[in-house]
């Protein structure tokens, strides 16, 4: 079982890298194989929104820097795991700037999911979303904002699986730990 | 008297002034300058890159009354460097003393069908304006982005007819400073066309494009397999 982790933190951000640790331990106990890639350190440029990884080289974004390797990485994992500080309750743009370059893992042709139009899948092999969102206050509306993204992510990605975490920074790591090492056996139930 | 004396318009596409958010924030903001108010534009995959290009950002924000965000959706939410200018946003203004109300407008144009996929970006924005102190002044966001392929709304005629009457009540109302009221919103995010013609036709466009690049046969290639 293989997890790419995808950290969208500051590099230098200590609740981070702490759970980053929590959830590394878990996973290493559950015999998931894990890559971790600090997002912040790697040259990923913006996407341009040229379609080039859907007309053009398909599958391949047409920008060639540290990208490929993260999506050649996903391709080939069961579990795509997300950590990033929720900004306005969505993602960090260090972790979108990313994300934005993976529409190659979905063909351009529609389709409907539940009665509603995305896009086809190009791999067979799906993987499974755990995004980690961290909070310095609890903020019932920005955390539900973050689930619903997450969501609605795992619905385009053709996910099997996903689960929205919410850490509140400084808090006791127990409970985070905890429901991160359910929603690794989730997902490894359906594997 | 006018609420606001003028606007800056954001355009938050990276394909900058070839893009569908540019055209639409101009069509949006033409209104507004027939309604006496002044118009600036920026785009801000080209500010977020460099510093100098965050301060002028940065800058232009504080001296706007009010401010539009026009961008395409990307994955669920926002386009990365609009994220980056947000939060660059959001920086400075906990730094300000007394920052001014400003108000606060998006448009934001989807490439699929239904309009509720831009909801998780709308709250986003949302929060956003909450978080700076910004007046939130409504979300003007549709699907079927791809029927504009970068046209203007006069070019597009009367299949866009309701973005072009949503787009009147809109400013008008913004003139007087007023939010954009519900029945703009409503025009805006009525579909274009059926959902089965808009999505064939999306798909015979991937191939036509695929086709010119050589690539038609290769379109569900597995590269990384």
């Amino acid at each position: 079982m293989k997890a790419s982790i995808l950290i969208g933190s500051k590099a230098d951000d200590i609740e981070s890298a702490k759970i980053h640790e929590i959830m590394l331990e878990e996973l290493k106990k559950l015999d998931w194989d894990a890559t971790s890639i600090v997002l912040e350190d790697k040259n990923i440029a913006y996407c341009m929104g040229c379609f080039g990884c859907w007309v053009q080289t398909p599958g391949e974004c047409v920008i060639k820097d540290y990208e490929e390797t993260i999506v050649r990485e996903m391709v080939h994992s069961d579990l795509i795991i997300y950590i990033t500080p929720i900004v306005f309750g969505g993602y960090s743009s260090i972790l979108k700037k990313a994300l934005d370059r993976q529409i190659g893992r979905v063909l351009p042709y529609f389709t409907k999911i539940n009665g509603e139009v995305h896009h086809s899948k190009r791999y067979e092999k799906q993987q499974s979303l755990l995004s980690i969102g961290l909070i310095d206050k609890h903020d019932i509306e920005k955390e539900e904002i973050f689930k619903s993204l997450v969501a609605r992510n795992a619905i385009n990605m053709w996910s099997p699986f996903q689960r929205a975490i919410i850490y509140l920074n400084g808090e006791d790591v127990a409970e985070f730990s905890n429901n991160f090492n359910k929603a690794l056996m989730e997902v490894k139930a359906i594997l | 008297m006018k609420k606001y004396e003028n606007a800056l318009l954001l355009v938050g596409s990276p394909k900058g002034s070839l893009s569908t958010s540019v055209s639409l924030g101009n069509s949006f903001t033409s209104r507004l300058e027939e309604l006496g108010l002044s118009i600036d534009t920026e785009y801000l995959y080209k500010l977020v890159k460099k510093e100098d290009g965050q301060k002028k950002l940065l800058s232009k924000v504080k001296d706007a009354d009010l401010i539009i965000l026009a961008f395409p959706l990307y994955i669920d939410c926002l386009p990365a460097g609009v994220i980056k200018a947000l939060e660059l946003i959001a920086d400075h203004r906990q730094s300000m003393s007394n920052p001014k109300k400003q108000g606060f407008v998006v448009i934001i144009n989807c490439g699929f069908p239904e309009t509720q996929h831009n909801n998780v970006a709308v709250s986003i924005c949302k929060i956003f304006a909450r978080e700076v102190g910004f007046e939130w002044s409504g979300a003007l966001a549709f699907g079927m982005g791809g029927v504009f392929g970068r046209k203007s709304l006069e070019e597009r005629g009367g299949m866009v007819r309701n973005v072009t009457k949503g787009f009147d009540i809109a400013a008008q109302a913004l003139s007087v400073g007023e939010k954009i009221p519900e029945e703009a919103i409503e025009l805006v995010g009525k579909k274009f066309m059926p959902i089965s013609l808009y999505t064939k036709m999306g798909n015979l466009g991937w191939n036509i494009q695929a086709k010119k690049f050589g690539a038609r046969k290769k379109i569900k290639d597995q590269p990384y397999l």
